[in-house]
């Protein structure tokens, strides 16, 4: 059997905003810095909820001998499964400074797949075209599905290779503030109102999580 | 004590309305998506023992497919919303919206199962094919259906508005003391007898010509209520279904979706009852007064039409 989840995954991703994900993904991300301390590439690690590497290995009928695990052999044919990125598919990492988007190159470098304890970790690099000039204007790493089929969380210490003056923070979309931002807002509104007039917050928006770099000047 | 949770009820349609209206609703997925990444990880090991051979995993399967149908319909599901907006609409006895929650949810079960296997084994269609097929025909179809019920919702309570307006008297024999005032009641003025004037087309008789239209009529939006919601599966369940086929135990994902399916009933119904409650809380806000006759209309109406609207906006939000 062919092996279709990347095209799957990825056509879906091109698909009107689905109401909830269908595949969750624990995000690791490095920085990684020159010897002049620009930033020059990220290091991105996913690991895939259980479901989801499920139907990747029933997909690819990959566990042969059906014990429910991957073996070293069963995994080989399951290498770089997530990595065969066509056109439509960004990558799903999206870099932002003073609000515009640094480009990465496109395709992914030095991936690598591993299957423990029923989850797919792979591993792969991200340079930016340019490298980048990191000081006190926060670099901003967004991980994110625009089409929202993969949700993303940001786990584990954002690792910061080849500077120690820099610091990484992640920061969590507000949920429960934005909703009782969202409840205070309600309460002004009457029936006459404009909707756009009582400025709605954007929600779809602000639902990616992202991890801020700062360095000393 | 009914006024007020007439009120409460009233208040809370209102702010779920808002909040859907202005998309609101999206805050509150993303913290059920905590949940459903649970449920993703609690679905995938009884998957794996099961595949290992151990048999006893159906149980643990089965009771991550039940809550998960709950926390799932929990969410801004259709079939909530459907069946709450045509308990609103029309005054559906308890029974009735049992048996129509359980109906539903347990077509939208058998619907899902049918699609599965028609698509996996004559057609030979993956995943992605049949996740294009529910999204991109059956979900269209589903909201068709379901507008066109909440428009016919809408008509009717058009046509009893229409009646109740036209009609020279008020239906039911009038006291000035009780007028404008539901809180005094059944002590001074025994009223069962009148009430079923006051509204003749809510369910009760007018005439059994009459009667029988209805029950034809209410027949009809059952099914095509029941039909409407039965053939819009969550993908969840579809991804089960194949995933078991997949891994050679494809009988314990027909059952696991069933399984789902009755936790999505128990939301349905709760969904239903609440709606049911507020209505006759309503009534007996109104009791015996003229605002009656027009209120439930216009409850018909605005029901109607909240669930054509809703229907309408379902096509862009595949659950």
């Amino acid at each position: 059997m062919r092996l279709h989840i990347a095209a799957v995954l990825f056509a879906l991703s091109a698909a009107p905003a689905a109401a909830h994900p269908h595949a969750f993904i624990d995000a690791t991300i490095e920085v990684i810095f020159d010897d002049t301390g620009r930033a020059t590439a990220l290091r991105i690690g996913w690991v895939y909820d259980e479901l989801t590497t499920l139907m990747v290995i029933e997909d690819a009928a990959a566990d042969k001998d059906g014990d429910g695990a991957l073996s070293p052999v069963e995994l080989i044919s399951l290498k770089g499964f997530d990595m065969q990125w066509d056109q439509d598919f960004l990558g799903d990492t999206y870099v932002k400074m003073r609000g515009q988007p640094v480009a990465l190159t496109v395709q992914p470098e030095d991936w690598t797949t591993e299957w423990q304890d029923g989850r797919f970790i792979s591993y792969h690099t991200r340079r930016f075209v340019e490298p980048v000039s990191v000081a006190s204007e926060p670099l901003v790493i967004l991980p994110y599905d625009p089409g929202y089929y993969a949700a993303y969380t940001i786990t584990g210490e954002t690792a910061l290779t080849g500077r120690k003056d820099c610091e990484a923070t992640v920061f969590v979309p507000d949920i429960e503030g934005q909703y009782a931002e969202l409840v205070s807002t309600l309460q002004e509104y009457s029936p006459g109102m404009n909707i756009e007039e009582i400025g709605f917050p954007n929600v779809g928006e602000k639902l990616s999580e992202e991890v801020r770099i700062t360095c000393a000047d | 004590m009914r006024r007020l949770t007439f009120l409460a009820g009233a208040f809370t349609a209102a702010l779920l309305l808002v909040l859907w209206w202005s998309g609101g609703f999206e805050a509150i997925e993303a913290m059920a998506k905590t949940a459903q990444r649970e449920f993703q990880n609690a679905l995938a090991a009884p998957l794996r023992r099961l595949k290992a051979g151990d048999a006893g995993a159906i149980v643990a399967l089965l009771a991550v497919a039940f809550a998960y149908g709950i926390v799932h319909a929990a969410g801004p599901g259709h079939g909530k919303v459907l069946l709450g907006g045509y308990a609103l609409g029309t005054r559906s006895g308890t029974v009735k919206l049992i048996l129509l929650s359980l109906a539903a949810s347990l077509a939208q079960a058998t619907f899902a199962v049918v699609l599965v296997y028609t698509g996996v084994l004559i057609f030979g269609w993956g995943r992605d094919h049949l996740k294009t097929m529910a999204e991109d025909w059956f979900a269209p179809l589903s909201a068709l259906t379901i507008a066109a019920l909440g428009l016919w919702l809408a008509l009717r309570g058009l046509k009893h508005l229409r009646l109740a307006t036209t009609a020279a008297m008020p239906l039911a024999p009038r006291d000035p003391f009780q007028q404008a005032d539901g809180q005094h009641d059944n002590a001074h003025h025994p009223q069962d007898h009148h009430q079923d004037h006051a509204c003749a087309h809510c369910g009760h008789a007018h005439g059994p010509s009459l009667d029988d239209v209805a029950a034809v009529h209410d027949w009809r939006a059952a099914a095509a209520l029941i039909g409407g919601i039965a053939i819009r599966p969550c993908t969840g369940a579809l991804f089960l279904l194949i995933l078991t086929w997949q891994m050679g135990f494809a009988g314990a994902g027909i059952a696991g979706t069933y399984a789902m399916g009755l936790g999505t009933a128990i939301i349905t119904l709760a969904a239903s009852l609440g709606a049911a409650l507020l209505r006759e809380g309503l009534i007996a806000g109104l009791a015996r007064s003229r605002a009656l006759s027009l209120a439930l209309p216009v409850l018909e109406i605005t029901a109607g039409l909240l669930i054509a609207i809703i229907a309408a906006t379902m096509a862009y939000a595949p659950l």
